[in-house]
């Protein structure tokens, strides 16, 4: 049933707003108990610390502890997006009362005589034109209450999704009634279409269609270029959760019980079959293939840890108090996340971090890994930051980084690696295949900005270096500004053949840096962006370390001008940067 | 910096991750001790770091970075962008502390920086830029099991507080004297 004129004017939206607002403080009170949570148990000594509970039934505890943590995490998630769901709702509440009100304060009361009920009576008296008055002003009228009436499917739709409010039915029912429109996406997507126009396509759907969408088929729009963050991040949240469940519950026995098994045969002589050619030692059948099965466990494993590990570093708010936003994740070859800290789409600034050689999803949580330095960087936007602008800071791992670095690698470990005699980050290849990638990521985020989008810097430390020199060789590159931090080259020889403006571009390389080469020497990915005749700005950075390669990962640590340098071109203000050259 | 390579493993500090917290706070305290007409903190953060050693992380190790930021408002007045620095770098000299960058930059408004280093490795770094913050860092310290919450200094506001709210729920150790 829609929303009647006596319900709408009439409405006071005080109350909805109040319960607006109740949701965003559960959002922080089960923020905050989740945080209490995770105390009882990361800390050793805690009380389901390893020191006060330790063997397995402290473990399945602090498992156990672990699934509460991010129930609690999914319903503060849901609590803050009844909200948002509630506020936006008001807003729209709130505007079609005050054109109801317009309408009603112009009728001309000698033409046409408003009903209680809303209906307009024209005065006929002097003629019949007043007839077509009263029906131009009732068609307003229903063209205003369609309005609310819409907002408040919409809410309801909000509210069943995340309150769970909606009986099963009612669920499956709101996403049969999207499974059209799904399709649609589907047509759209397999047509190649631009983010701008998936983003045009999606705002022209109704919210209840969105999360029928969501609800439904999360996969199809999780790693969508053009989808709003918000609505991403809750279909990867979701598919990640779904994936951990996936995962045998007995995966680590399983395991435990073939290395067993294993062991046992090789004890007993088993391992080997002698009854080929010439007697030579080859692995029984039996024994191949149970290894085969163990290192498929494994790599299932490395699979599920990963995942666990992305899970928790984006349990909660960044220490900044902005939320992190899961925009893409998986587990492909060496895997690769997105996630953004604070909301891309509202933000002022958007700073994109590229990280380099050997990056994973493995450390891609880890303090020195790729969000670890992205946290530091929205710290740093934050300290130096202008007051009313927020900078959204994103750890973006979606390119197939390099694994190794140097031919010595090939030698080190119990076993040789040949593969590593030419080392991948001497190959151009992933950064050239990831720019296309990155510059399709920043045009889906001019698409989803609310203001037609955010000052936008990328960011590449070392390999990711080169990869965003590539991103800005494209015309088409909605990047405003650049950053190579250690970076080995951008591809080119000078700024000035970057799509960039050369005052937009800048490099840092830190003395005693490992990978710094006299200064405008043409190497394999172009010239140094630090020399003197590149033509980028060059900003200041500490040597922080006692060695070339730890200099290379130096440039987030505590005391590194590099850190502030960043946090000044990223927030907007390059006049205050501390440029070497000067 | 080049030591050659012979440091293995970074510096022996006199605590470790048990008790950095609480240091670092008392580094605060003693900072804005007896300020005059000091206005209070709006929050307070608490950021953690990687300890990296011979180009890679080191996971026996963490660092911690504790940050007090004043208002928007209090930011721009002389009283804190201007006389607290000359303010605080004075104390740091007196003291005897490594006061080992001290700059001024920009325009509109000139930005701040003074960094002093304690005898107990404990290091400042006080940024008067768009907001005046005051940033205390533990450096690297061995990591050991913490679950201490001290409360915020400085009248910071519980919503504002989330270096509390993010790592002990606001459930705080027995409060400390508040420097007024």
């Amino acid at each position: 049933m829609g929303i009647t004129y006596e319900d709408l004017s009439g409405a006071d939206f005080a109350r909805l707003e109040t319960v607006g607002e109740s949701w965003m403080k559960l959002y922080q009170v089960l923020e905050e108990q989740a945080a209490e949570l995770i105390g009882i148990k990361d800390k050793d000594d805690a009380a389901f610390g390893i020191d006060n509970w330790d063997g397995q039934s402290g473990e399945a505890a602090r498992e156990r502890l672990r699934d509460i943590v991010f129930g609690i995490d999914e319903r503060s998630a849901a609590a803050r997006r009844v909200s948002v769901a509630i506020t936006v709702a008001v807003e729209e509440f709130i505007a079609a009362q005050a054109e109801l009100n317009d309408i009603i304060g112009g009728i001309d009361p000698a033409r046409a005589t408003l009903t209680a009920t809303g209906s307009l009576i024209p005065n006929t008296a002097t003629g019949t034109e007043n007839i077509y008055y009263a029906e131009g002003l009732s068609s307003r009228i229903a063209a205003v209450l369609e309005q609310a009436t819409q907002a408040d499917d919409d809410l309801k739709a909000a509210i069943g999704t995340w309150a769970e409010t909606f009986s099963e039915s009612e669920r499956l029912a709101m996403i049969s009634q999207a499974s059209d429109e799904a399709e649609e996406l589907q047509e759209l997507l397999d047509s190649g279409a631009t983010p701008e126009q998936i983003n045009d396509w999606w705002n022209g759907l109704s919210e209840s269609e969105r999360l029928g969408i969501l609800e439904g088929n999360p996969a199809l729009i999780a790693s969508v270029d053009g989808i709003p963050t918000d609505t991403r991040d809750a279909a990867n949240r979701s598919l990640l959760e779904t994936q951990l469940n996936r995962y045998s519950p007995t995966l680590d026995s399983d395991i435990a019980d073939l290395e067993a098994q294993l062991a046992e045969m090789e004890a007993n002589g088993e391992r080997y079959d002698y009854s080929g050619n010439l007697s030579v030692p080859m692995n029984s059948p039996e024994y191949a293939a149970l290894s085969a099965q163990l290192e498929e466990l494994k790599a299932e494993r490395d699979d599920r840890d990963a995942l666990t590990n992305l899970q928790d570093a984006i349990a909660g708010p960044a220490s900044t108090g902005q939320e992190h936003y899961l925009l893409h994740f998986d587990t492909e070859d060496d895997g690769g996340a997105i996630v953004s800290i604070g909301n891309p789409d509202t933000a002022t600034n958007t700073g994109i971090f590229v990280p380099g050689t050997y990056s994973a999803l493995d450390n891609f949580g880890d303090l020195g890994g790729a969000l670890g330095r992205a946290d530091a960087m929205a710290d740093d936007a934050k300290t130096f930051g202008v007051p009313g602008e927020e900078t959204a800071m994103i750890a973006w791992l979606d390119y197939d980084s390099p694994q190794s670095a140097s031919p010595l690698e090939a030698f080190e470990g119990d076993s040789w690696d040949l593969s590593k005699l030419a080392p991948e980050a001497g190959d151009g290849k992933a950064a050239e295949d990831g720019a296309q990638t990155l510059n399709q990521f920043i045009n889906g985020l001019d698409a989803t900005h609310r203001d037609g989008g955010a000052n936008t810097t990328i960011a590449g430390h070392s390999y990711g270096g080169l990869l965003v020199g590539e991103a800005a060789q494209d015309p088409n590159t909605g990047a405003d500004q650049l950053i190579g931090i250690a970076a080995p080259g951008f591809g080119v020889d000078r700024a000035d053949e970057l799509a960039i403006d050369e005052e937009n571009v800048w490099a840092t390389m830190a003395e005693g840096d490992a990978i710094a080469f006299p200064a405008g020497e043409s190497v394999i990915h172009g010239n140094d962006p630090t020399g003197e005749n590149f033509g980028s700005n060059v900003f200041t950075s500490t040597p922080s370390g006692a060695s070339g390669g730890e200099i290379h990962g130096g440039y987030w640590d505590d005391e590194n001008a590099a850190r502030k340098n960043m946090a000044l071109i990223i927030t907007g203000q390059p006049s205050k940067v501390d440029q070497a050259s000067e | 910096m080049d030591n050659g390579g012979e440091v293995e493993t970074p510096p022996e500090r006199e605590f470790d991750q048990s008790t950095a917290w609480s240091r670092m706070e008392e580094a605060v305290a003693e900072a804005i001790d007896g300020v005059p007409d000091f206005p209070g903190f709006e929050e307070r953060r608490l950021l953690e770091l990687a300890c990296t050693h011979n180009g890679a992380v080191d996971e026996e190790y963490t660092k911690l970075e504790l940050t007090y930021v004043f208002s928007a408002e209090d930011s721009e007045t002389n009283l804190v962008r201007e006389e607290y620095v000359e303010l605080l770098r004075s104390r740091w000299v007196e003291a005897g502390y490594d006061v080992h960058r001290d700059e001024s930059y920009g325009k509109d408004p000139i930005f701040h920086e003074v960094e002093a280093t304690r005898p107990d490795g404990i290091n400042y770094w006080l940024v008067a830029a768009n907001y005046v913050s005051l940033k205390v860092q533990s450096g690297c310290v061995k990591k050991a099991s913490s679950d201490e919450c001290p409360p915020p200094l400085g009248n910071v506001p519980p919503d504002n507080d989330l270096a509390g709210r993010q790592n002990c729920a606001r459930n705080y150790d027995e409060p400390a004297e508040e420097t007024k």
